[in-house]
């Protein structure tokens, strides 16, 4: 299938040419009918990328086409076949859900009929048909997530661009936008996700683009990625302080026979092993032997945590 | 429709926000009624203020006979219950007393008023000739004061006119007509300098004879100078914050959203600064219908004039605020800008106390202020009774004001969403 979305070579740079360069030379594409995430932590240039592609913020470099126009020389077309979700609530609080969608709608060209149809239809898309004339300000975290959600696909776009959407909320209303991003899509409309939570990227992505320091550092399918780390498993310390420095430790365990890598910071050390169970009282001895208790204990089996450590050197949650 | 679908839904929310209404609608009324009642005021129209006729003083350095015509005009019969007018030769002493209060104001009619009037200069040069004092302490005399004169010089100039395109055209007609007809000319140059001139000088004065007089006196009262000026000072207060949101919509979010939609930054723009034009312009007309229904207040006789002037402020001060947050770093910023500049216009701009009776300098300055204009506009309407060409002078400016204005905030904001 034909690329929707194809990015090329995409830059940003703050107040050039001495500012803070956010994106540096993004490329990738994304399939009609796809879930993309870019996965990466707080910071990697996630949310500058699809401000970019939604025409919000002008690029420094490269471009990106979408639906086949340019976001550089025709934002008002790429406009009309994007649909945004912004990683706040950009809702109007003070007046009634129904109110905002057909302020947005109109914002989106819709009128009459065509906007009353398509806010009953959004409506009951987020769930909330009965708490239509209710204002927005009176709606728990994940129902003005639902509404957010919603104002994006008023206009029926041919491409999602959803920015971290579960932040902030509880896990119902995440299991919801899940599900939600899951069902839009399995009607054909192609999603490009951004979050930093690992376990949404491999639930929900076709393919994963994994960023770091503004630049993608891999892209492909879970299975391809998981294969650059080969088959390590993945053991998360969480250690008592001592005060000795945590370098020491974390050198001591890099050293231990079938031990791949570790790294870490402060409480959290993490180790890549060929076989957890059988490294696994060889770590206990060291981090006890550095006079350090252990408070929490994680094993897993390589996954997209795995694939970010080798290739940043970091966990993902740092 | 983009514009119009933003403005409407600024004006909503507005109106729904409980708080603002206080600001918008409650407090002028409240601050109007305690403050008028203050100054002696009344609430009812038909229970009219007791009014003395107000002291004025007159310096006469004219010899001629326009200067005494002035005079005799200002202590006609037919002004008698409106000044107590006092003659004295000296401008210095004249000045003292009002300064001590023994008086309201003094007239200077300088010793070029005749020949000035005779010659047909403009109505606007004849005024700036009378030389006028005003009691500092006086809040709403001197402007009656001022209306007068105003009056009788309009008389003394449309006379002029007429006198100089009669004896121009019977001069031109001479070799025709006859040596005879151009003596004529010149006879009727010196009657008609009087006989005509005192006709149209009482054509004059009848705007202020004594039957409308009764009905004018009525209508003074301190309502009509505050509660503009109360209205105009909340109005400020609510178009300053109300262009701020564009700033609050920049950090909360949606106005991000709003130009990821194919929506240009142009008519956001617009449609946001129309949002707060609209809302004040609500707010204005439901402030004059209730002070016109609770103080019995008449916002003068030229509704066209009273129209134009909302229009004109309610744009004027939507600018001012556009501008204000255009340029402020944030929406904090903006507030602390926005509430600095409302009080010091409001203080310059004569909102508390009339900027006629600020020193000279100050009275030159106070007309930076957009609140000068606007209280100057309204004050011609409520308290002077003047028309919709009177007040033309301050819609200008204004309207000028807010291109400028608003221009410069559009180029800003523009700046500011094009990152």
């Amino acid at each position: 299938m034909s690329p929707i979305v194809e990015v090329n070579e995409l830059r940003k740079q703050y107040n050039p040419p001495e500012g803070v360069t956010a994106v540096q030379g993004v490329s990738f594409a994304i399939k009609q009918g796809e879930i993309f995430s870019l996965l990466g932590p707080n910071g990697a240039g996630k949310s500058t990328t699809i401000s970019m592609l939604s025409c919000l913020l002008a690029p420094t470099g490269g471009d990106a086409t979408i639906d086949g126009h340019s976001i550089s020389q025709e934002p008002k077309q790429v406009k009309q076949v994007i649909g945004v979700v912004p990683q706040e609530i950009a809702l109007y609080g003070s007046i009634s859900a129904k109110e905002n969608l057909e302020f947005w709608g109109k914002m989106y060209g819709l009128s009459g009929e065509k906007l009353k149809e398509r806010v009953t239809a959004v409506l009951d898309i987020a769930g909330l048909t009965d708490r239509a004339n209710d204002k927005v300000d009176t709606f728990s975290g994940g129902m003005k997530r639902r509404i957010n959600i919603a104002v994006g696909l008023l206009h029926n776009p041919k491409v999602l661009f959803m920015d971290e959407p579960t932040v902030g909320i509880d896990p119902q209303s995440r299991r919801r936008i899940l599900d939600t991003v899951k069902e839009l899509n399995a009607q054909g409309l192609t999603v490009l996700y951004t979050t930093h939570y690992m376990e949404e990227a491999e639930e929900l992505s076709d393919r994963i683009g994994i960023i770091d320091h503004g630049k993608l550092i891999a892209v492909g399918t879970q299975a391809e990625l998981t294969e650059l780390v080969g088959q390590f498993d993945t053991v998360q310390l969480e250690v008592g302080e001592t005060t000795e420095a945590n370098g020491t430790l974390v050198t001591d365990l890099a050293a231990l026979d079938g031990v791949h890598q570790a790294d870490g910071e402060g409480e959290h050390v993490v180790v890549q092993a060929e076989d957890a169970n059988l490294v696994l009282p060889r770590i206990l001895q060291t981090v006890t032997e550095h006079g350090r208790s252990i408070r929490r204990m994680e094993i897993q089996e390589p996954n997209l945590e795995a694939v970010f450590l080798h290739l940043t050197g970091r966990a993902l949650r740092d | 429709m983009k514009i119009w679908t933003i403005a409407w839904k600024d004006t909503l929310i507005r109106f729904r926000d409980r708080n603002a209404l206080i600001l918008m609608l409650l407090a002028p009324l409240v601050l109007s009624a305690i403050i008028g009642s203050a100054f002696g005021g009344f609430i009812s129209g038909s229970d009219p203020v007791p009014f003395d006729a107000i002291p004025v003083l007159v310096v006469n350095q004219d010899d001629g006979e326009q200067g005494a015509q002035f005079l005799e005009i200002l202590t006609s019969d037919d002004l008698a219950e409106l000044l107590t007018v006092t003659e004295m030769a000296d401008l210095a002493s004249a000045r003292e007393q009002v300064q001590l209060g023994e008086a309201r104001a003094a007239i200077l009619i300088p010793d070029t008023f005749s020949s000035s009037v005779e010659g047909g200069v403009d109505v606007e040069t004849a005024v700036s000739q009378i030389q006028f004092y005003a009691d500092p302490g006086a809040t709403l005399t001197p402007n009656i004061v001022r209306g007068v004169v105003t009056q009788i010089v309009n008389g003394f100039n449309t006379a002029a006119i007429s006198v100089d395109l009669t004896v121009n055209q019977l001069t031109e007609q001479a070799p025709i007509l006859g040596p005879e007809m151009a003596n004529l000319g010149t006879a009727l140059n010196s009657e008609l300098g009087s006989t005509i001139g005192q006709n149209q000088l009482s054509l004059s004065l009848n705007d202020v004879s004594v039957g409308e007089e009764e009905e004018s006196l009525g209508d003074i009262s301190p309502f009509a100078f505050f509660a503009p000026s109360m209205g105009i000072l909340f109005l400020m207060f609510s178009m300053v914050d109300g262009t701020r949101s564009i700033l609050d919509e920049q950090k909360g979010g949606t106005l991000d959203r709003l130009v990821s939609t194919p929506t240009s930054s142009l008519e956001i723009l617009l449609g946001k600064i129309g949002g707060v034009f609209l809302t004040g312009a609500l707010q204005f007309v439901v402030f004059v219908i209730a002070s016109s229904l609770l103080f019995s207040l008449s916002w003068g006789s030229s509704p066209l004039g009273l129209a134009l002037m909302v229009l004109a402020v309610v744009l004027a001060f939507t600018s001012l605020g556009a501008f204000i947050a255009a340029f402020a770093k944030d929406a904090n910023q903006a507030n602390i800008i926005g509430s600095v500049v409302t009080l010091v216009f409001a203080a310059l701009g004569g909102n508390f106390v009339p900027a006629q009776n600020f020193p000279p300098f100050l009275e030159q300055l106070s007309k930076i202020s957009i609140n000068r204009w606007a209280l100057d506009g309204f004050s011609d309407l409520t308290l002077l009774g003047l028309g919709l060409n009177d007040v033309l002078l301050e819609v200008g400016v204004l309207l000028g004001l807010s291109v400028v204005l608003i221009g410069l905030a559009l180029w800003q904001f523009q700046r500011r969403i094009a990152r």
